[in-house]
């Protein structure tokens, strides 16, 4: 049976010290899909993508990546894999020009056509330097310079970091057409929800090294529900609701968000107040702070201080 | 690669012209002039230059790609790791090889251009410090495999650096003194060296600069745990060289020295003057004479409140042995003495006047049959360096006779036709004097006496040393002592001072085998009245404590060192005795031993702990403690270096500790268990299927 998974990990873990930054990490990416990666700073993500490309040996686990285990990744698999990483980092004392130059000779299918088109669109000059571009034009150069080698697997980590709102679209556009063929396919590490929202097929969060959520988008939002709960104190406290992922206050009333809700969980919302707990439609992005909430504080920083 | 190449050759070129400068400054420093006529520093200096520069490249070049971001942008393309440490590696060769040679080369043109009319120089000199310069390189790849392989600072991360260092600097040392003949030499090691660094430090970029955990440094061949182990030794053989300077810093106030020799003339009895410490100084007001005896310690023994009035003592001789005492601080090619003559390792002596302005001049040069003009080199070298014994007088000690320069033609007359072992002379300047010289079963005591062939009056108007430089002497063979117990110098004698009595002959000498000075005496029918150590209390119970750190060397060094000293014996044509059979003193060999067993034995516990810790199969135990009783408490740092740290975490079964990377518990037997289910985990149903299907098969 052909395995229809580009990138797959088991149980993929790794240590920093005496912390588990990953933990058992079972993640899948199938062919042609477009699969955002989410997660809070520090929730493991670089660190995975790391581990995919073979940059950084598991502790524990594997991930295979092209049908190979990422550690024996060869020059050739590499040429297949597109890769941006976190800042867009590009060597600052080279020109454009060289930029180009040095991805023509160290990829074998690089599209110079594609890389100058794209390098256009961010109006770059060839002979300007990298240390002179603004962040989004180096973003835009950075980009060029994956997609130009003509990748069957693009693994992006926080593309749209500096990137002006006509060129988060642009980018979003790209990775559509990208995907189009549903050949090939790609890993979104992100924080922007709504480029997750407009370009993904499938979602996968990482809180604290777990991933919580591997999914596809609609089946993500048909499985939470959000109630709304009257009540001053956190009424979760004092009583159990099965899948609950988080419960938030909002003007008097207590969010919660609930996955996969069924006659028991629901049974328990009703019982945490006198009133009727209300259901309210759950967006990508409520459910994903959810997820993400879990870990950390999402209220105001005043409000800590206090 | 070429890409790669390329790429690293335009990021290091800036740093050439900063190479440029300091390799000229280097050379520019190291170039003769008025108040040093040789090029001696030039080794030192540049080769110092060029390992500091050799590092710091290679620092500026590992560091910033190992960088995450830039470690992913550089790596993450269709070029192996491997290409990409070759093409680091060149480019920091060709900017190196520019730096240093194009300076270097300039250095040999200016030397060919000055030499030797105006400097005792060559050309040739820059060769040893050429290689020196290359084997510095490996300096380079020891900067990389530092920053490939992970490890704490404090800890085990300088280990590469400090083999190789260690490494060049005794190249260096031995480069410095033996010219070309030493470059020659050290050509393979130098090869090996460098090979071996380089090995290390790519199989270290190629797979330890991933931060693996699982693997130890054996992942990367053997090249970089054998590394590491060097690193260990070297470790261990510095912080038993503190242990030594501290117990030897604590014990010289305890200590008692033996000064100058003097000996009887009538009984051949020697008297020494001995002295301590007061602190760091010397207590001279503790100084006393001492007359030396069998079995008597003169740590004990109570001084003379004077010496008896019938006693005349007069000074041993100091003997001179060895190739040309008189000139030192070579390098193979030149020697210096401290007037103006220098001796050319070709066979030749130069004979240099100061000019006007600054530099120097060649005046004449001498062979075996005397002076010459600086025309051009004389046909008929020394076979050995000439010892200088007059000042005044323009004596030599050359290969087979005493002889002296005729100041009228320049002609070496001689004086003694006798290839001497060893001469020792009395030097005034005025009056006539004494020479002792040693050959083979022979002493012989001379006396030379002036016979001026200058005219009186003006030897009498002009300046003492010019008239005693036109005398010619005579030697007048006065006793003749033949005798099978004479000392012989070699790697295991020294003579020391020698003296002529009434009764016979007197010697003091050191022994390096035992480390003990030694006195002996030869009546003056060449037999052996008496020989015995000059025993020394304190001093022996602290040497035995210095000694005794040695113990805590790693025991495959000590025997490397008895090779070593026995393989010097044989090249000697001498008996190799090994060290241990050596006679050091009783208490120094207990010392050392009872040091030796107790630390390999500690050594062996702390393995023994370590291994468990880090997980290592009986077998690999096994192999780890047969390592560690040859390298001994080197055996556990080598260790802690090629293993990574240890992490443990709480084992989600039986919620004991147990290392991350073993998938099974060492207590329970348990797999790694995944994480606790909260009820909120969303797979999909592809997925949940896809898991239900592997479970099943």
């Amino acid at each position: 049976m052909e395995d229809n998974r580009v990138i797959y990990t088991e149980d993929l873990t790794r240590y920093f010290g005496q912390q588990a930054v990953v933990r058992n990490l079972n993640l899948a990416v199938p062919r042609g899909a477009v699969v955002g990666l989410l997660g809070l700073n520090g929730a493991g993500k670089t660190t995975t993508l790391r581990m995919l490309l073979g940059m950084l040996e598991p502790t524990r686990g594997h991930a295979t990546v092209l049908g190979k285990d990422s550690r024996d990744l060869t020059p050739e698999d590499r040429g297949r894999i597109g890769f941006t990483g976190e800042g867009h980092f590009l060597y600052d004392w080279m020109s454009i020009r060289d930029t180009e130059k040095f991805g023509r000779d160290t990829f074998p299918r690089w599209d110079d056509r594609l890389f100058q088109e794209t390098v256009d669109r961010f109006g770059i000059a060839r002979l300007a330097h990298v240390r002179s571009l603004s962040r989004g034009q180096r973003a835009g150069v950075s980009l060029a310079s994956t997609l130009a080698t003509a990748p069957e697997l693009l693994i992006l980590d926080d593309p749209s970091l500096g990137l002006d709102p006509v060129s988060r679209r642009a980018l979003n556009e790209t990775l559509i057409d990208f995907c189009a063929t549903r050949q090939r396919s790609v890993l979104l590490s992100t924080h922007m929800l709504d480029d997750v929202e407009r370009v993904a097929d499938r979602v996968a969060i990482i809180v604290d090294g777990r991933l919580l959520v591997n999914t596809s988008l609609d089946d993500l939002q048909s499985r939470v529900a959000i109630w709304s709960v009257d009540g001053t104190f956190d009424p979760t406290r004092a009583a159990h609701v099965p899948g609950l992922i988080h419960s938030r206050p909002l003007g008097g009333r207590w969010m919660l968000t609930v996955a996969d809700p069924d006659a028991e969980s629901e049974a328990a919302i009703a019982r945490l107040s006198a009133t009727a707990p209300q259901r309210v439609n759950a967006s990508l992005e409520d459910i994903v702070l959810a997820y993400l909430s879990r870990s950390r504080a999402e209220h105001s920083f005043y409000a800590g201080a206090n | 690669m070429w890409a790669v190449l390329q790429k690293e050759l335009k990021q290091t070129a800036r740093l050439l012209p900063i190479g440029w400068v300091i390799a000229a400054i280097a050379c520019y420093l190291s170039l003769p002039n008025r108040q040093s006529p040789v090029v001696t520093m030039l080794l030192p200096l540049v080769g110092m230059v060029s390992g500091i520069c050799a590092f710091a490249l290679g620092i500026l070049q590992a560091a910033p790609d190992l960088n995450a971001s830039a470690f992913a942008y550089l790596h993450h393309r269709a070029v192996s790791r491997s290409n990409i440490f070759w093409a680091k590696t060149g480019a920091g060769a060709i900017i190196y090889a520019l730096a240093f040679g194009m300076p270097l080369a300039a250095t040999a043109i200016w030397l060919s251009a000055h030499g030797l009319q105006d400097y005792p120089v060559r050309p040739a000199q820059v060769l040893p410090t050429l290689e020196f310069v290359v084997s510095c390189f490996a300096l380079h790849s020891a900067a990389t495999l530092i920053l490939a392989r992970r490890a704490s600072w404090p800890g085990t991360r300088a280990y590469p650096l400090l083999g190789v260092a260690t490494a060049i600097f005794m190249q260096g040392v031995y480069l410095k003194s033996n010219g070309l003949h030493g470059a020659v030499f050290c050509m393979p090691i130098t090869c090996c060296v460098l090979a071996w660094t380089l090995h290390a430090a790519r199989n270290a970029w190629c797979h330890l600069a991933n931060e693996p955990q699982k693997v130890n440094a054996f992942r990367a061949g053997w090249s970089v745990p054998a590394y590491l182990a060097v690193g260990a030794v070297v470790v261990m053989i510095f912080i038993v060289a503190c242990i030594g300077a501290l117990v030897e810093q604590r014990t010289v106030a305890s200590r008692g020295y033996a000064g100058a020799d003097f000996v009887d003339a009538q009984t051949g009895d020697v008297w020494i003057s001995y002295y301590s410490r007061l602190g760091e100084e010397l207590d001279l007001t503790r100084t006393r004479v001492v007359r030396l005896a069998r079995n008597v310690d003169i740590d004990t023994v109570e001084p003379m409140a004077g010496v008896p009035p019938t006693t005349k003592l007069s000074p041993m001789l100091p003997a001179q042995h060895g190739e040309g005492v008189s000139f030192y601080n070579s390098d193979g090619f030149f020697a210096l003495d401290y007037r103006s003559l220098v001796y050319d390792c070709r066979g030749y002596v130069l004979k240099y006047v100061p000019i006007a302005g600054g530099g120097w001049r060649l005046v004449s040069i001498y062979d075996r049959t005397g002076r010459h003009s600086a025309d051009h080199l004389p046909t008929a070298p020394f076979a050995r360096r000439p010892n200088w014994l007059w000042s005044g007088r323009s004596v030599f000690a050359v290969d087979d006779a005493i002889v002296q320069e005729d100041s009228d033609n320049g002609k070496f007359i001689k004086l003694i036709d006798a290839p001497p072992d060893w001469v020792a002379y009395a030097a005034e300047e005025t009056a006539p004097t004494e020479l002792l010289i040693g050959t083979g079963d022979e002493v012989r005591l001379y006396r030379l006496s002036a016979t001026s062939n200058a005219p009186a009056a003006e030897s009498a108007a002009s300046d003492v040393s010019a008239a005693s430089d036109r005398e010619l002497l005579t030697a007048e063979l006065v006793r003749t002592i033949r005798s099978q117990h004479l000392p012989k110098p070699s790697v295991h004698t020294a003579v020391t001072r020698v003296a002529m009595t009434d009764v016979g002959f007197t010697v003091t000498g050191y022994s390096y085998d035992t480390q003990q000075r030694f006195v002996m005496r030869i009546d003056n029918d060449g037999n052996l009245v008496e020989q015995f150590e000059i025993r020394n209390s304190s001093s022996k119970s602290a040497t035995a404590l210095v000694m005794g750190v040695l113990g805590l060397m790693p025991p495959v060094v000590l025997e490397a060192a008895d090779l070593y000293q026995m393989g010097l014996a044989i090249a000697n044509g001498q008996r190799p005795v090994p060290l241990s059979l050596v006679n050091t003193g009783s208490q120094a060999k207990l010392t050392i031993m009872a040091v030796m067993l107790t630390s390999v034995a500690v050594a062996i516990g702390i393995t023994l702990l370590l291994g468990r810790r880090y997980g290592l199969s009986n077998r690999k135990l096994a192999v780890w403690v047969l390592a560690t009783c040859g390298l001994g408490l080197a055996g556990p740092l080598a260790l802690l270096a090629i293993y990574p740290a240890v992490i443990i975490d709480s084992c989600p079964s039986c919620r004991r500790p147990r290392v991350v990377t073993s998938n099974r518990c060492d207590e329970c037997g348990a797999d790694w268990l995944a994480p606790t289910q909260s009820g909120i985990e969303l797979v999909d149903t592809e997925r949940r299927r896809a898991a239900s299907v592997e479970l099943i098969t």
